[in-house]
């Protein structure tokens, strides 16, 4: 039986582990940066000046990240990109989270019929196109940031609901449950109280792997004009305005790609560093 | 000559402050038989590992550890290489993981053979056969071809001795190497294992918590506590003339089937039984038997428990006690039959029953770390049960009881903020029986929970169930294969086989006038102290 150490017994080996610490402490600079950033700033987001449009990157005037083609300030709006894309990526994780867990707790505690039931929904929901299905939204609806959140994480959470499931139905086979339901513990108080718990180890992990997935999505709306609405900005959307101004004014293409890298690549060596501390293989002691 | 000799043994892990092994050194002598015993956390198993080499990287082992005149600590790995199988070899504990389920049992030996071209090609798998038929397993031409899983654990675990032997080594380790096993399969590879020694003329060193297995197959023991060597001398001695009180504890502790069964219990005998069980029978799917093929585990039995009544069922593994035990209480269907509770039929699926059945009827589970939830402290654990049959009662009364529960169980109160895995393996078994009795059961089902304790431990929980019997005249369902255990405390005995009941009765029928050949052997396969 696969154990899955809690979050009290690894607590200890977060601290120790060096790339985890670097990481999140990057991406709490990251996330300070970018709500301090555009208070500090004397220009706005959305303020256009065509007299000062392809402003190359200068300590004067405090041009950081210089203006693009509408002369607006790029260091601004690369650090609001960054707060949209970290919300998109909190609330579609969130979102993905709550239906998935749920979703495959419950399917994976009832079993039998009711769990075949829900994994072939899944499946089905697997076979959708989704890019398709989201452009479709996006069209139908209003392109609105509340949308692309449910739809993003309307997406991801068929996978978390699958690793939830199977990480359930081993949960469901130690005798803890049984003595709970011999108590008279009900289904639910089970679920919650049982088995969710114990599915933060891998919840956490899957979280970390799944966030970078979230902003890549957003970014690949974005990039084709269907995420994020002017004058809002994402990090996704800047580099797609980037991308037309490549050859005039690489630094529009660079700065906000650079921003998009550096967030990704914390995300994912976080993701890897959570899953090593988590795999109970890696506890001998 | 001395074989092996252990100076100044320390074996020690960064980050926990107590030494594992403390200070170890014993010397054995070629062919000689020695015995090392001791609970867990005593420092056994990790000793057995430093004489293979086997300690983990992170281990800091520290003295020295002579064998076959090779210093064994801080040897190269091709010298380890060199040493095992030849000079020294192991058998462990679960026959089941200790052989590669992808290879099969011939190969598994002969990859020995000429990893040490111990005899040459030709003559490899001849030996292989030779081997296997030495250790009494049955057909070892077709033995050869099969996979480890094609056997079963007694099986295994010969096979697990023809691959210890096969290299001939001067010294073969055992650690619990039939503990997993079933009473009547151990007495056989305890048998065999002696015969082997004698033939082969090897020295054996058995690690193992159990006295009486030692007591068998040793002539001289070490007794372990807490990484430190607390005695050492001749079995028969030490047996009779302990010298150091842990000693004398575990000795205690052996099971014993010659001790005076419980008094008879003054029962009414117009009283009608709490649960009565009629024609129970389970069974399980099962694809290998055909599309609609079962595996019966439980043919259709009939039981009944009276109030207060200890009832003890008695099998080996495979006997279907357990699944048994799982239909009474509703967590696996039942296939025929019905069980009246109270006076009233019980329905098969527990969460169908009234909540004011379903507490009258608790269970304790066999593993104790597993049968609480690591993510629950241990007050919520036992305060669960309460918040759900009386979820008026205020929070601080709660609190009171739990903390009076804790009391009975023989737990300080302070131990209710712990996470299970803080707790020792006896301090689980309290929890999970607390949790059990917290809500007044009429009968509690207590599934091997005995098994997986120590022996001092084991003795200590079964007092506090029976306190508690006492108290609250509950009747105890007590599955178990632990025949000491039975002999001491149940009133009634059921044998099953099978999954049918070979053979029911009073404790003093079957234990001073079994019938059945079965029951027979069963009695005739327990462990005592004194050498048979």
């Amino acid at each position: 039986m696969s154990e899955v150490p809690s979050l009290l017994q690894t607590r200890q080996s977060i601290r120790g582990n060096r790339l985890v610490v670097s990481c999140v402490s990057l991406l709490l600079a990251l996330a300070v940066l970018s709500l301090v950033g555009p208070l500090v700033s004397s220009y706005s987001v959305d303020t256009i000046a065509f007299d000062q449009s392809f402003i190359a990157p200068t300590l004067e005037d405090g041009r950081l990240f210089g203006t693009d083609d509408l002369g607006r300030d790029l260091f601004v709006r690369t650090l609001k990109g960054t707060q949209i894309t970290f919300l998109v990526a909190i609330v579609a994780t969130l979102v993905s989270l709550v239906i998935g867990v749920l979703y495959g707790a419950t399917a994976g505690y009832l079993g039998g019929k009711i769990d075949a039931v829900m994994m072939r929904a899944v499946d089905a929901l697997y076979a959708m196109p989704f890019v398709f299905f989201v452009i479709l939204l996006m069209v139908v609806f209003e392109r609105s940031l509340f949308l692309i959140f449910v739809a993003i994480g309307a997406i991801n959470w068929l996978d978390t609901a699958r690793i939830v499931r199977g990480q359930t139905m081993s949960i469901k086979q130690r005798s803890f449950v049984d003595a709970a339901r011999l108590t008279g513990v009900s289904s639910a108080g089970i679920i919650w109280r049982h088995i969710a718990p114990n599915l933060l180890g891998v919840v956490i992990v899957y979280i970390t792997l799944t966030i970078p997935q979230v902003v890549l999505f957003e970014s690949f709306l974005s990039f084709l004009g269907l995420g994020v609405q002017e004058p809002q900005t994402s990090l996704g959307a800047l580099v797609s305005e980037g991308v037309s101004r490549m050859e005039r004014a690489p630094w529009m293409l660079l700065f906000p790609a650079s921003f998009l890298a550096l967030l990704l690549l914390c995300l994912n060596f976080l993701g890897d560093g959570l899953r090593d501390m988590f795999d109970p293989k890696s506890h001998t002691g | 000559m001395s074989l092996l000799t252990v100076n100044g043994l320390t074996v020690s892990y960064p980050g926990s402050s107590a030494a594992a092994v403390q200070d170890l050194s014993f010397v054995m002598s070629d062919t000689e038989t020695v015995g090392i015993v001791g609970e867990s956390g005593a420092g056994k198993s990790q000793t057995a590992l430093a004489i293979m080499g086997l300690l983990p990287p992170n281990a800091e082992a520290r003295g020295s550890i002579v064998l076959a005149g090779k210093e064994v600590l801080g040897a190269s790995a091709a010298t380890m290489r060199r040493l095992r199988a030849r000079h020294v070899s192991m058998i462990f504990q679960d026959p089941a993981t200790a052989l590669n389920p992808y290879i099969k049992i011939g190969n598994q030996l002969k990859y020995i053979l000429l990893e040490h071209k111990v005899v040459d090609r030709k003559h490899v798998k001849q030996k292989c056969i030779e081997m296997l038929d030495r250790v009494g397993l049955p057909e070892p031409h077709l033995q050869y071809h099969a996979y480890p899983h094609q056997l079963s654990g007694g099986m295994r675990q010969r096979a697990l001795i023809a691959a210890a032997l096969i290299g001939e080594p001067d010294l073969i380790v055992a650690d619990e190497a039939t503990t997993a096993l079933d009473v009547t399969v151990q007495a056989q590879i305890l048998k065999l294992l002696r015969e082997l020694r004698r033939d082969f003329n090897t020295a054996l060193l058995m690690i193992t918590h159990d006295l009486a297995v030692i007591a068998q197959n040793c002539e001289r023991l070490l007794v372990m506590d807490h990484g430190n060597l607390i005695e050492t001398g001749r079995c028969e001695d030490i047996f009779k003339k302990p010298a150091h009180p842990h000693t004398a504890k575990l000795i205690a502790s052996v099971s014993r089937i010659d001790a005076s069964p419980p008094g008879p219990r003054n029962k009414d005998a117009a009283e009608k039984p709490v649960l009565g069980v009629t024609q129970l029978g389970v069974s399980f799917r099962d694809r290998r038997r055909g599309a609609r093929g079962k595996f019966v585990a439980v043919q259709p039995l009939n039981i009944e428990i009276a109030a207060g009544e200890t009832l003890a069922i008695v099998g080996e593994s495979g006997s279907g006690k357990t699944s048994l035990a799982r239909a009474v209480a509703g967590l696996t269907p039942r296939s025929c039959g019905s069980v009246e509770f109270l006076g009233e039929p019980l329905l098969a699926k527990v969460e169908a029953r009234p909540r004011a059945v379903r507490r009258q009827l608790q269970m304790v589970f066999q593993e104790p770390q597993s049968s609480l939830n690591p993510a629950m402290r241990v007050g919520r654990i036992i305060a669960e049960p309460l918040e759900v049959h009386s979820a008026t009662t205020k929070s601080e009364d709660r609190a009171k009881q739990v903390a009076n529960m804790l009391g009975r169980v023989g737990l300080d109160a302070a131990l209710s903020e712990r996470l299970p895995h803080e707790l020792s393996g006896g301090q689980a078994q309290r929890v999970a029986i607390a949790r059990a009795l917290i809500l007044e059961p009429r009968v509690l089902i207590c599934d091997e929970a005995l098994s997986a304790l120590d022996g001092t431990v084991r003795r200590d929980v079964v007092a506090l169930l029976k306190a508690e019997q006492e108290r609250s005249q509950m009747s105890l369902m007590f599955i178990t294969h632990d025949l000491g255990v039975v002999r001491e405390i149940c009133d009634r005995v059921i044998v099953m086989r099978d999954g049918a009941v070979c053979e029911e009765g009073s404790n003093d029928d079957i234990f001073s006038r079994a019938q059945h050949p079965y029951t027979q052997a069963l009695l005739a396969a327990v462990l005592t102290l004194d050498r048979k």
